[in-house]
């Protein structure tokens, strides 16, 4: 059994110590895609978080069984049949932000955190522990996600969730948006500021001159 | 004798040093001593002096040879606002004698009551000496070439100056910012890109827009990386790309480019983009002028464009000051109006022998090098040392390459009719690797000889 | 057992398999009405928005009651002529993006003006509003194009003067969010409103310009403001209009005459609707 110590550790070192975007540089092409507004990119966090939980939990459940000749196709295939009921459960009850986010739901599939956990951690750990560690990593995921698009929504658009804050010269105000925000390399420039500032913070993340 | 200055500095010194009440302030403060006098560093172990140029020296010289250009910015700014509004009517408001307000369409009188109701029209009608008004608008058809030139500076310095000095001190204070973490002392780099910055853009962008875009320039494009010398991108480009993507309107368009209100004037390269040849004849003929005069317009700086870009003819004399004193690479300015003639040539051939579907492959090769930021970017971009390439047979690739891409841009992508910063900024991105295959070829070589 | 054993192996992998299977397809069998009661709630929501039938921002109980009111009609581009014949064509269910790239069903585009796609569907639904007293008041006429990155589908309502604009929407399409993409915005999609589709001699006129309308223009009923930074968007859009509103023009000359179609629904109620299928696949 794993102590409580090991869960806290699962759950909370990916927020920020192992965070998967920050300092793996994973799952960084959804990243880039989904964050020009809030909303989809709390849908999107929601949607790779219930994936990588049930992912983590579906593979650790049969990870003694699974022959390592086909452990990877196995979890691909795991992996995708639920990223397929993620993208029908949108389409049937969010119906207008699974248009937005259109193909990048099904990209899921091929977002490297969730095979990533998979197999560095879902393939040696219990069950509970692997849960555990799939929201601790969805939600590292996720906290990147939703900061990256609060500044490329609203220095791009003017609004927070949608919700107009500051009123843009298009419809009749005084903000002129950002266009660059809109524009995918505005999420490199945040995220690099990110990552900057994380290795500040703890220099420990730092890597050693070669 | 007592010399002021130097007391203030001898005083002072002690609060900045190591274990002064300010010490983390030591990089401001050593800005304004070695601006007034020679570090107090001296080498003490074995030196070798090549040369005398040093990197202030550099820069300085850099910025002589700017000089040339920021007059022309004032100057053609000036002209430019002077003879749209002696030729323009514009819509006023004004009290007949009934005491009924009407708006009539007038030929502007003087600088105040046009569209022009800031600061720089009131400063400038303060001016009266005898005859000489300086805020009176000249007669319709009177402003020519060289009819008010004290007007022109005078009008066009006032758009100049405040970007400068906005661009100035917000690049500094994040100098200063970086080199007080950074335990370094401020370095002389910013001077070029600080005179760089204003003369590519138009004289109406808004001054927040020059703040917000040389912080990221200078963050983004020079201090993340370690600041002068370590940065892969010139700033004052990645300062202008940010405004082009992040606050497009601001600086393309048609009605940006003259400071009178309400003026839409396109710019002979955007006009040549869109309509070919066609285009710069109709510009040409809606100032009385044939195609050739047209283009000694072009050549001369007499156009509407970036305040520092239009003057072919200022960027010529930077670049020969340049190449005399041994600063920029003649090979880089050379291969790159090789690069963009050879393409131009090309694209104008298709264009002859059938391929007309785009008009901006029609335009006359001599007319790429007088239009847009061609010459501004060929003498003073391309040629920085830090982002360019360094080696000799380097030098020709990249400065071909850029030149290319600038047709590639210009003529072929109708997206963007400003192809000259996105090739310095993509030819920036490709110099480490020139060089690198450069400095190989060389290794091998000599290996070789070697056996 | 080993787990690396040929057995294990595969019934490892068949188990897998089958219980995924299972399980999407569980989901699909469950899901699937909502999802396409979805799409259809989301392409009717447009088509009585384009006709003023509710105001934006509308809920989506809102759009049953309005869409009673819409008459859809399958019109066939090349005979020129409503498909009266609901054996062939229900009208209720008819999509003609389903049909898009069958062949037999598609047209090449000829004329000056292209929309940018290769090929535009023979048959279309077109929706025709009625008042209270059986006149036509609104035709909604479907039309779609290339843009800068993506086919763009939108509606087009003109009054029954069959030149003024009633409402142009996008309701699908891929641009550059905020520059291209700002088609979608109410704000822009309003700016079409009341004005001229045709010039008096029947020529298409509707374009976006570059910049601002000036208003003492006298063509200035045939011109919308341009997006400022979505220029080729903008052109796309001008391409689409100019193509379809000549294609359209046949159909409107019929209805300008009078020659007025019965409503599908009294046609329907007779006829077997066997083609339903034609929504089945989706519009993927």
């Amino acid at each position: 059994m794993a102590t409580a110590k090991e869960y806290k550790e699962a759950f909370l070192s990916p927020l920020f110590a192992t965070n998967p975007i920050a300092l793996s540089v994973l799952g960084i092409c959804s990243a880039l895609a989904v964050t020009t507004k809030m909303d989809t990119a709390l849908t999107m966090t929601i949607a790779v978080t219930s994936v990588l939980v049930c992912s983590n939990f579906a593979v650790s459940l049969i990870r003694n069984h699974i022959p390592s000749s086909i452990r990877m196709i196995v979890q691909m295939v795991i992996i995708a049949a639920m990223v397929m009921i993620v993208d029908l459960v949108l389409q049937a009850f969010a119906f207008k932000l699974s248009k937005s986010l259109s193909v990048f739901v099904s990209l899921i599939i091929t977002n490297c955190i969730i095979m990533g956990r998979a197999e560095a951690f879902a393939m040696k750990n219990p069950p509970l522990l692997s849960i555990v560690d799939g929201l601790g990593n969805g939600f590292g995921y996720g906290l990147i996600l939703m900061i990256v698009s609060f500044f490329r929504e609203f220095f791009g658009s003017g609004t927070i969730f949608g919700f107009e804050v500051l009123k843009t010269v298009n419809n009749g105000g005084w903000y002129m948006p950002n266009g660059l925000m809109i524009l995918a390399p505005s999420a490199f420039f945040i995220i690099g500021l990110i990552i900057w500032l994380f290795k500040t913070i703890n220099p420990k993340l730092q890597e050693g001159e070669k | 004798m007592w010399n002021p200055i130097k007391f203030i500095f001898n005083k002072t010194k002690p609060w900045f040093s190591k274990g002064g009440k300010l010490e983390a302030l030591y990089p401001l403060w050593e800005v304004f001593d070695t601006f007034f006098y020679t570090p107090e560093e001296v080498a003490t172990g074995k030196c070798a002096v090549r040369d005398s140029i040093d990197f202030k020296r550099m820069m300085i010289t850099v910025c002589i040879a700017l000089i040339p250009c920021c007059f022309m910015a004032c100057y053609n700014t000036g002209y430019q606002a002077y003879k749209t509004m002696s030729t323009t009517s514009v819509a006023q408001k004004i009290v007949d004698d009934k005491g009924v307000e009407k708006t009539v369409v007038a030929p502007l009188k003087s600088l105040p009551t046009d569209g022009l109701k800031n600061w720089r029209g009131w400063l400038m009608s303060c001016v009266k000496v005898g005859n000489f008004d300086l805020g009176a608008v000249p007669e319709k058809g009177t402003v020519s070439y060289f009819s008010h030139p004290i007007q022109f500076i005078v009008f066009g310095a006032m758009y100049f100056i405040p970007i400068y000095i906005v661009t100035f001190v917000v690049g500094i204070l994040w100098e200063v910012v970086f080199a007080i973490f950074r335990k370094e002392i401020v370095n002389e780099g910013f001077f070029v890109t600080a005179m760089l910055f204003p003369l590519t853009l138009p004289a109406t962008i808004p001054l927040w827009i020059v703040a917000v875009s040389i912080s990221f320039g200078v963050v983004i494009g020079k201090e993340v990386f370690g600041g002068t010398g370590r940065n892969i991108l010139n700033p004052a480009l990645v300062a202008r790309a940010f405004i082009f993507f992040a606050f497009a309107g601001t600086i393309t368009g048609d009605s940006i480019w003259v400071p009178v209100d309400g003026t839409t004037m396109a710019t002979p390269l955007a006009a040549a983009t869109q309509q070919g040849m066609d285009g710069i004849s109709a510009v040409a003929a809606s100032q009385n002028l044939t195609d050739m005069q047209y283009w000694f317009d072009c050549f001369a700086g007499f156009i509407p464009g970036s305040m520092g870009e239009t003057s072919t003819l200022c960027c010529l004399i930077g670049a020969a000051m340049l190449i005399f004193t041994g600063i920029g690479s003649w090979r880089v300015m050379l291969s790159m109006c090789v690069g963009t003639g050879a393409l131009a040539v090309f694209t104008y051939f298709m264009y002859s022998i059938g391929y007309t579907t785009n008009p901006a492959w029609g335009i006359y090769p001599h007319w790429h090098f007088v239009m847009g930021g061609f010459a501004l970017g060929c003498a003073f971009m391309a040629t920085d040392p830090v982002t360019g390439a360094l080696t000799r047979g380097g030098q020709y690739v990249y400065g071909f390459l850029i030149g290319a891409l600038v047709i590639v841009v210009r003529a072929m992508n109708p997206a963007y009719p400003e192809g000259v910063m996105l090739a310095i900024l993509f030819g920036n991105l490709c110099a480490p690797m020139i060089d690198y295959v450069f400095v190989q070829a060389n290794i091998k070589r000599r290996a070789l000889r070697n056996v | 057992m080993s787990n690396n054993s040929l057995f294990k192996t595969f019934f490892v992998a068949i188990a897998v398999c089958a219980v995924c299977a299972t399980l999407v397809s569980t989901a699909n069998v469950v899901l699937r009405p909502i999802i396409e009661q979805n799409k259809l709630n989301f392409k009717r929501g447009n088509i009585v928005l384009a006709a003023d039938l509710v105001k934006p921002g509308y809920k989506a109980s809102d759009i049953a009651p309005a869409f009673e009111k819409i008459d859809p009609q399958v019109y066939d581009l090349l005979k020129e002529k409503f498909v009266t014949n609901a054996d062939e064509f229900n009208p209720a269910t008819f999509d003609e993006r389903v049909l898009m790239n069958k062949d037999g069903y598609t047209l090449v585009p000829e004329g000056e003006v292209k929309p940018g796609v290769p090929t535009v569907p023979r048959y279309v639904t077109i929706y025709l509003v009625r008042n209270d007293k059986g006149e036509l008041e609104k035709v909604i006429l479907p039309f779609f194009g290339k843009g800068l990155w993506s086919t763009m589908y939108g509606f087009i309502a003109l009054n029954n003067d069959f030149t003024t604009v009633g409402r142009l929407l996008y309701y699908d399409q891929l641009e550059t969010a905020g520059l291209g993409g700002e088609v979608e915005n109410p704000m822009w999609a309003d700016k079409w409103i009341g004005k001229k589709a045709y010039d008096e001699s029947g020529k298409a006129e509707l374009k976006v310009i570059k910049g601002t309308v000036d208003p003492s223009d006298k063509n200035a009923a045939y011109k919308v403001d341009g997006i400022s930074g979505a220029t080729l968007t903008c052109k796309g859009v001008n391409n689409q209009i100019g193509y379809w509103l000549n294609e359209y023009r046949g159909l409107l000359d019929q209805l300008k005459a009078g020659q007025i179609p019965p409503e599908s629904k009294t046609v329907c109620a007779q006829a077997t609707p066997k083609s339903e299928d034609n929504s089945k696949g989706g519009a993927k």
